[in-house]
């Protein structure tokens, strides 16, 4: 098929979409926003009543499903590193049948990894965040959680494909191209429901959402096309569904999510409007350096042109996504263990992007130089950008899908740590290890061993076997995060629980002598409560804050006059009942200020300065 | 005089003294990657070495690894299983 046609078939398809999502249908909208409701309602007939259409029970489901793939997938990846250096090391599997060719291990861990783990675990953050922007439900929670089981099903019996002679030579799709199209039909309900949940809600939609939306776009995008490989094998489409895979679908929804949860968990804006806006744009309107095992064998001079530019200039969304996100965060991203994940994946996008641009230009027409790491590049695509941001993402919005926090902070560490050194000392190995079998294998080098009677140093067995030690730290991150969200699930500490309350103010309070207003709302008094004066102040009676006027200059002047000393000798700062950190933060800063001290900083700085005064 | 008692046992935490354990482990690691230098000739045992239990699945090390992915895999089905009959 002509590339021109391909490439303007995805451009158009996804201007289309960007165009009526954000106009509407027009006098059709209505008519299409209850069908489509229907549909998702009740389009599945009584298999919708089999979950409960609650808050979160959508993306939850996602994220069970997700991270169980996370780790097939992460020890199907650990066993094809260790079996590429020990060839016979599961031989002993082989009597129950399991005894795959190095491509179908290949096809396997695929299929586990990109339409297994990340795929669901990034649907899932992507629902989540959907939810939180647009009310707290998605329009069809029902629907989505059946659509997980369903696209789950449909990644285990890739798998089991995988393992038969059907596997083609594709990079990437190597399935029967009838397999992709399921992918097509599962993704259009889930379409739907981003969608339908956008124009429910009142307020505009932002740079996340439109990550979502159009990465879905991309994703329904590829069924057709590979079903378009059917009339023929085409090098160029192929390339195309690697690059629109890692691209327009993984790294949008990646980015999507990112972009999302750490303004959010940090409290702060998004630094930048317009970077967000250019890495929208850009990662769908440029093809992406990830997935940079493709190859195309020939290609025209001025193809090849054009597809090196588009290639480079995928970098400016990435450039952008990290610029912004990384001045967004601060020095405070070391705050959340989620948003350290999320970073780690952000900034991982650099090297693997800059390095995965070189490998995609010389792949395409190219003599494919850097073809020996391109599978390593992939990978670490695969588990260090979007595995850690999946990891990230489903660590700060797993909690508001159940509504109970994470169970142990601990474990969120070792998470972190495990999948930080595990992607690093992988990709750092297997670079070497990559390298220099490349260097020993050329012809020249391997005739000139063979007259000097030399025999080629293991060296790089030993270093793949440290890359593949190293990575098998993701999968145990992988167990550990399953560990924490399933326990958390059921054992995690409320959400809302942890967070300070107003009490009721009290209906009367008795003050003996004189006090301050400062006292008073430390010991929970409120606007209505009715203050009874009893004693020492030279009068008795009944008053409430709310009827305090404003003293008069020379009562106030009188006031300070009187009360300098005390006020001076008295600058302790009294404790209520209940102690200070049950109180919320704006009456801790109204009490510092009171008693004359630095109100700024975090609610810890805060109790400090007034337990310390 | 004051008498101080035998030893103390204090109950906070260093950050320090995990870096060092984890050092501790790498470097562990380390020296097991290096077992074939150290002892030239001699294989790593296996788990069909260690346990006869599983000597039909070979001499490779990728059972230890393989097996720690299980023993998590079961904590998370003993979790569930202990959740689901606890409620």
């Amino acid at each position: 098929m002509d590339f021109k046609i391909i490439v303007l078939s995805y451009i158009i398809w996804l201007l289309a979409v960007r165009f009526l999502a954000s106009r509407g249908l027009g006098p059709f909208s209505s008519f299409a926003k209850d069908f489509t409701g229907f549909l998702l309602g009740k389009g599945l007939g009584p298999a919708n009543d089999l979950i409960e259409d609650r808050p979160g029970t959508g993306a939850r489901t996602w994220y069970a499903h997700g991270i169980l793939w996370f780790i097939l997938a992460a020890t199907l990846s650990f066993t094809s590193l260790w079996t590429a250096h020990e060839p016979y090391a599961l031989h002993s599997l082989s009597s129950v049948g399991y005894s795959p060719s190095t491509e179908q291990a290949t096809a396997a861990v695929h299929v586990a990894a990109a339409f297994g783990a990340l795929s669901m675990l990034l649907i899932a953050s992507g629902f989540a965040s959907q939810a939180k922007l647009c009310g707290g439900r998605l329009a069809s929670e029902s629907n989505a959680a059946l659509m997980a089981w369903a696209w789950s099903g449909v990644v285990f019996i890739g798998v089991i494909i995988s393992h038969t002679d059907l596997i083609g030579g594709t990079n990437w799709f190597e399935l029967p191209p009838v397999y992709y199209i399921l992918f097509t039909l599962l993704g259009l309900p889930l379409f739907f429901n981003h969608l339908l949940t956008m124009s429910g809600s009142d307020s505009p939609v932002l740079v996340p959402q439109w990550f979502f939306v159009m990465g879905f776009a991309a994703l329904i995008w590829t069924g057709p096309a590979t079903m378009a490989l059917m009339t023929g094998e085409s090098e160029i489409l192929s390339w195309m569904l690697v690059k629109v895979l890692f691209g327009g679908w993984l790294l949008s929804q990646a980015l999507g999510v990112a972009h999302h949860v750490v303004p959010s968990a940090l409290g702060v804006p998004l630094w930048s409007r317009s970077l967000a806006s250019v890495a929208l744009f850009g990662t769908f309107l440029t093809f992406s350096p990830l997935g940079a095992a493709a190859e195309v064998g020939a290609a025209s001079d001025s193809l090849r042109a054009i597809v090196a530019i588009l290639l480079t200039l995928s970098l400016l969304p990435i450039i952008a996504t990290v610029a912004n996100l990384a001045t967004t965060a601060g020095g405070r991203m070391f705050e959340s263990y989620g948003v350290k994940m999320t970073m780690l994946g952000v900034a991982l996008l650099v090297p693997i992007g800059v390095g995965s641009l070189f490998a995609s230009v010389s792949a395409f027409g190219g003599g494919a130089e850097q073809s020996h790491i391109a599978a390593t590049l992939d990978a670490l695509a695969i588990w260090g950008v979007c595995g850690a941001i999946a990891l990230g993402g489903a660590h700060i919005l797993f909690p508001s899908t159940t509504g109970r926090s994470l169970a142990s902070v601990n474990k969120s560490r070792w998470t972190f740590f495990l999948l930080l050194f595990g992607v690093l000392g992988f990709g750092v190995g297997q670079l070497i290890a990559d390298h220099v079998n490349a260097a020993l294998g050329a012809e020249a080098v391997v005739a000139a061993l063979e007259d000097a009677g030399v025999t080629p140093p293991d060296t790089a067995v030993a270093v793949q076997v440290f890359a593949s030690i190293m990575f098998y730290a993701v999968a145990i991150a992988g167990v550990l995060s399953a560990q924490n969200m399933l326990s958390g699930a059921f054992r995690g500490t409320k959400i809302g629980d942890d967070t300070p309350t107003r009490a009721a103010a009290p209906r009367r309070h008795i003050v003996t002598g004189a006090t301050t207003v400062r006292d008073l709302l430390s010991a929970g008094v409120g606007l209505d409560t009715e203050i009874s004066m009893e004693g020492g102040s030279g009068s008795s009676g009944h008053i409430s804050l709310a009827d305090l006027s404003t003293p008069e200059a020379d009562e106030e002047g009188e006031d300070d006059s009187g009360d300098s000393e005390e006020d001076s000798a008295s600058g302790a700062v009294v404790e209520p009942s209940g102690g200070f950190s049950k109180m919320l933060k704006v009456e801790l800063v109204s009490v510092a200020e009171s008693a004359g001290l630095d109100s700024s900083g975090t609610k810890a700085d805060i109790i400090a300065r007034l337990n310390a005064a | 005089m004051t008498e101080l008692p035998e030893m103390t046992e204090g109950r906070d935490e260093p950050t320090s003294a995990r870096v060092i354990l984890t050092i501790s482990a790498i470097g562990a690691l380390a020296f097991m990657m290096l077992y074939s230098v150290l002892y030239p000739g001699h294989p790593f045992p296996g788990l069909g070495s260690v346990l006869p239990l599983f000597s039909e699945l070979g001499d490779s090390v990728v059972w230890f690894f393989l097996m720690g992915i299980g023993l998590g895999v079961g904590m998370l089905v003993a979790t569930l299983l202990g959740e689901t009959i606890a409620d």
